[in-house]
């Protein structure tokens, strides 16, 4: 287990043929990839395993289709990408509206000056629980937020790349990560105020 | 001269990454002189080393369990 070498010329050529024995294999490496993926961009457990599972199966629908040219992983991921911008355009067809834009409005006077500034939470950030507490507060984020703010944060992709894989405009997608970032913050400042 | 709210804005929007030189050297302006400002900027960029850093914990026992049910799945003929 784990010594597959998935750059082995020889192993390609059984996926590319559509080799089933070499098919656990490559599930087992690149299935928690994808699920961890699927997670972080707020699909459930469930949900993540169906596009995990679509992956596969339009891989070995056609699986002469990959050449070998880029990695494995990276192939299967491309299908996967595809995938989450198809169902993210059946999830979001507009932007709806968001009360985080208030709070935030409300942060600010009349002259734009911080009315309520920021809290000092630099400490919590760095501290242990802090991936906890930012699992904890992603859940308050729509999927569309979700969505944008993994692509952009964790997979650090350009905003033009992210824009033409879900279809939308660089002002939509200031929005949603606009509304996203003022979400975690808020719910991590609340957070540790709470137990400060 | 840009205020608190529209640079917050930019910050969070990545409007400041996008946009041209000058409007750039502008927020790094307003951020040198506004001390809340740049304790919004740097809050804003901790969220996202921190959702690099953390990723989503994975137990071995739940992917390998998945990865079984994606097996069946898999084996199974339409």
């Amino acid at each position: 287990m784990g010594a597959t070498n998935f750059s082995n010329p020889d192993f390609l050529e059984r996926v590319k043929k559509g080799d089933r024995a070499a098919l656990p294999l490559l599930v087992e490496a690149v299935l928690p990839q994808l699920l961890r993926a699927g997670r972080g961009m707020g699909f459930s457990q469930e949900e993540s395993e169906d596009l995990a599972h679509s992956v596969f199966a339009a891989f070995l629908e056609k699986p002469e289709q990959f050449q070998g040219r880029s990695h494995i992983r990276t192939y299967l991921f491309g299908i996967f990408y595809n995938l989450v911008a198809e169902r993210y355009r059946e999830k979001s067809k507009a932007l709806e509206h968001d009360p985080i834009d208030e709070v935030m409005e409300s942060k600010f006077d009349a002259h734009g000056s911080w009315r309520q500034p920021p809290a000092d939470i630099e400490g919590q950030l760095h501290a242990k629980e802090i991936g906890q507490i930012i699992q904890e507060c992603l859940k308050g984020l729509s999927q569309p937020q979700r969505v944008a703010f993994y692509l952009r944060e964790h997979e650090e992709w350009e905003t033009p790349e992210i824009c033409k894989k879900l279809g939308i405009t660089v002002t939509n997608l200031g929005v949603l990560l606009f509304r996203a970032r003022n979400r975690l913050r808020e719910c991590v400042e609340k957070k540790g105020l709470k137990k400060g | 001269m840009l205020n608190c709210s529209q640079v917050a804005r930019s910050i969070a929007s990545d409007e400041y990454r996008t946009g041209g030189l000058l409007y750039r050297m502008s927020i790094r302006l307003h951020l040198a002189m506004c001390r809340q400002c740049s304790r919004y900027f740097r809050q804003i960029r901790a969220l996202g080393s921190v959702l690099r850093e953390v990723g989503d914990e994975f137990p071995i026992s739940q992917a390998l369990a998945a990865r079984d049910r994606l097996l069946a799945r898999l084996s199974r003929k339409p």
